[in-house]
């Protein structure tokens, strides 16, 4: 079953373009998209969470097109973690939660539903943030702040859930820590994941299925295993490396001294 | 860290205590003093008599005045401020002041036996010109920098039309002044019964933009994300402030920096959850006006200044300290 479907997007930035973008995400199970910084990762998750329309093409959800979503219907379906840090509210960790059951409440009520109250507090505690709920959103550290944005996306209990970079500004072990996070929400909930990473050996070990972008497009897609390659690398990302699987975790071995200057395919 | 004596707290208690004393304050004091006692009674009784004229004719509906307009002028720069995410807005950032200016020189220039008709000329100008402002800045959405931008533009073409006015009609001018200065000079019942629906129905509107404000402060992405529909709000939070800006300036003319000094202020002391920030700055904005109004018209005797002239004088320097201050935070 795929959950995401996109049919032939296409967007026009100057620069930059998304040539006919056709790809698809599985239903209940985690996608990694992974591609060189400027390869549209972000512009293609801002289509399909609407937050950006598209020049051409569709994008589907359950075989529903996302333009046919009511704005609330649809922050119940999807939502997304994006890239951009933007948060000028000075709030508590447990009130920039609470806003994530927004579109599951009226417009103007203010008290929140225990039933709410509760999905509030099973967020904070799946992502660990329970300890700093009463601290102010601003005060905590970059790390500690992602996992609240975090926490926010899953009081919103979506059957979808996207994240661009949700690993940046962690630290290995909470690299790791939200990685298995996700993984427990994915397998406990059966929530469809999909996530930008830059790290492609977590990308691999983390994901079901994986996607990747160049200059805009889908340079592939596939199970991680079969993705990931020596050729794979050269070509996306012009690096020379080999790859290695020790205890099922991906090794990614550059050849010292023959990475290209110019890596970057955007 | 949660005491009862916070800082918050603090701010939460004395506010309301300020717009009290600034009331009876206002009440008392003048040319004449008229004692606590002595208003009781004019209030009370109905014998005419010197206090009762000076009370319920000419101080009583000057202070509800001075309170409903310093209340719509910081309402409207509190959610203007959150909305453009900038927290140096202001009503006048809208074109509520240039198109309310001009529509009201327009109209004490060309036709001043029409001067009843003041209010509501300035009133009708400022909305128009925020309308065409926004209208401007759209382009599949309206960001608040775009609407900044097309204020600017605006303002100084109005401003120039205005000037204009004022030069060729040079003669007339003297008229417009005190109206262009901003004061509540000769206010009275009439004035207020204008306002006063307006100002009451705008009041109880903004509370309405309280979880929108605090919303478009996560972030237009965010705010989409949780299912929103941002451009939507952020327009009808734009014109409530118009409108409440436009009440206020239609009766009180050009009264500068409360819209932008008191929800800053608030902000400074208690954050920017508009659950507080925008009840704080209806209520203390509405206080510091009665207060500024009562020191113009009283402490300068025989000369009366227009309050918007002494909040200006008083705002500006005020606003300079605040602002090095939180430069060093
Ligand atoms: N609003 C915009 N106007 C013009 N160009 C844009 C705009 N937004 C993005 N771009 C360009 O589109 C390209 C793709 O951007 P995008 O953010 O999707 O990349 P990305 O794959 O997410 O990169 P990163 O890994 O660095 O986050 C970039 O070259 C960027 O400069
Ligand atoms: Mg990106």
């Amino acid at each position: 079953m795929k959950a995401i479907q996109t049919k032939n997007i296409g967007l026009d930035l100057g620069r930059f373009q998304l040539q006919s973008v056709s790809t698809a995400f599985p239903a209940e199970k985690i996608t990694a998209i992974i591609g060189p910084n400027g390869s549209g990762k972000s512009t293609l998750l801002k289509i399909i969470s609407r937050l950006l329309a598209a020049d051409a093409g569709e994008v589907f959800i359950d075989d529903m097109n996302v333009k046919m979503f009511r704005t609330k219907e649809f922050a119940k379906t999807l939502t997304m973690l994006p890239q951009s840090k933007e948060l000028l509210l000075q709030l508590t960790v447990r009130e920039l939660v609470s806003y994530g059951r927004s579109p599951h409440q009226k417009r103007f009520g203010y008290k929140m539903a225990a039933a709410d109250e509760e999905i509030v507090n099973w967020a904070l505690e799946i992502t660990g943030t329970v300890k700093h709920a009463d601290r102010m959103y601003h005060t905590l550290s970059g790390g500690e702040q992602q996992k609240a944005r975090i926490a926010m996306s899953l009081a919103q209990k979506t059957d979808i859930l996207l994240l661009d970079e949700p690993t940046t500004f962690l630290d290995i072990a909470h690299q790791f820590d939200v990685l298995e996070i996700l993984r427990e929400i994915n397998q406990q909930y059966r929530v469809t994941i999909v996530m930008v990473l830059h790290d492609l050996q977590q990308a691999v070990k983390y994901s079901d299925y994986l996607v990747a972008m160049k200059k805009g497009n889908i340079a592939a897609a596939g199970v991680p295993e079969d993705v990931l390659t020596s050729a794979f690398l050269k070509n996306v990302y012009d690096i020379d490396a080999k790859v290695k699987y020790e205890d099922g975790y991906p090794l990614i071995i550059p050849a010292i001294g023959n990475v290209a200057k110019d890596g970057t395919g955007g | 860290m949660i005491t009862i004596f916070s800082k918050k707290n603090l701010v939460i208690v004395l506010t309301p205590l300020f717009v009290i004393a600034a009331g009876f304050y206002a009440l008392i004091h003048g040319s004449v003093t008229v004692t606590i006692p002595e208003i009781w009674t004019v209030l009370t009784t109905d014998a005419p008599s010197v206090h009762r004229t000076i009370i319920v004719d000419l101080r009583l509906p000057r202070m509800l005045i001075g309170l409903l307009v310093g209340a719509c002028l910081a309402a409207s720069g509190a959610l203007l401020q959150g909305v453009m995410k900038n927290p140096l807005a202001d009503p006048g950032i809208i074109g509520v002041t240039s198109g309310g200016g001009l529509a009201a020189i327009v109209c004490m220039i060309l036709l001043p036996e029409y001067s009843y008709l003041l209010p509501a000329t300035a009133f009708a100008g400022a909305l128009i010109t925020t309308l065409i402002i926004y209208s401007l800045a759209w382009d599949r959405g309206a960001s608040p920098v775009k609407i900044i931008l097309a204020g600017v533009a605006m303002n100084s073409l109005l401003g120039a039309v205005m000037n204009g006015f004022m030069v060729v009609y040079s003669e007339r001018v003297q008229a417009v002044l005190p109206w262009l200065a901003g004061g509540l000079n000769g206010r009275s019942w009439y004035h207020l019964e204008f306002i006063a629906p307006y100002a009451i129905i705008g009041l109880l509107l903004s509370f309405f933009a309280i979880k929108p404000s605090n919303i478009l402060l996560l972030g237009d992405d965010s705010a989409k994300l949780l299912g929103h529909h941002v451009e939507l709000q952020r327009f009808f939070i734009i014109i409530l402030a118009a409108f409440l800006a436009g009440t206020a300036v239609s009766v009180a003319g050009l009264v500068g920096f409360v819209g932008l000094v008191v929800p800053h202020v608030f902000r400074l002391l208690t954050g920017n959850d508009y659950r507080l920030l925008l009840p704080l700055s209806i209520v203390g904005g509405a206080g510091l006006v009665v207060l500024a109004d009562t020191i113009a018209r009283s402490w300068f005797d025989p000369v009366e200044l227009p309050v918007g002239i002494l909040l200006a004088a008083l705002g500006a320097p005020f606003f300079l300290i605040l602002l090095r201050k939180r430069r060093m935070l």
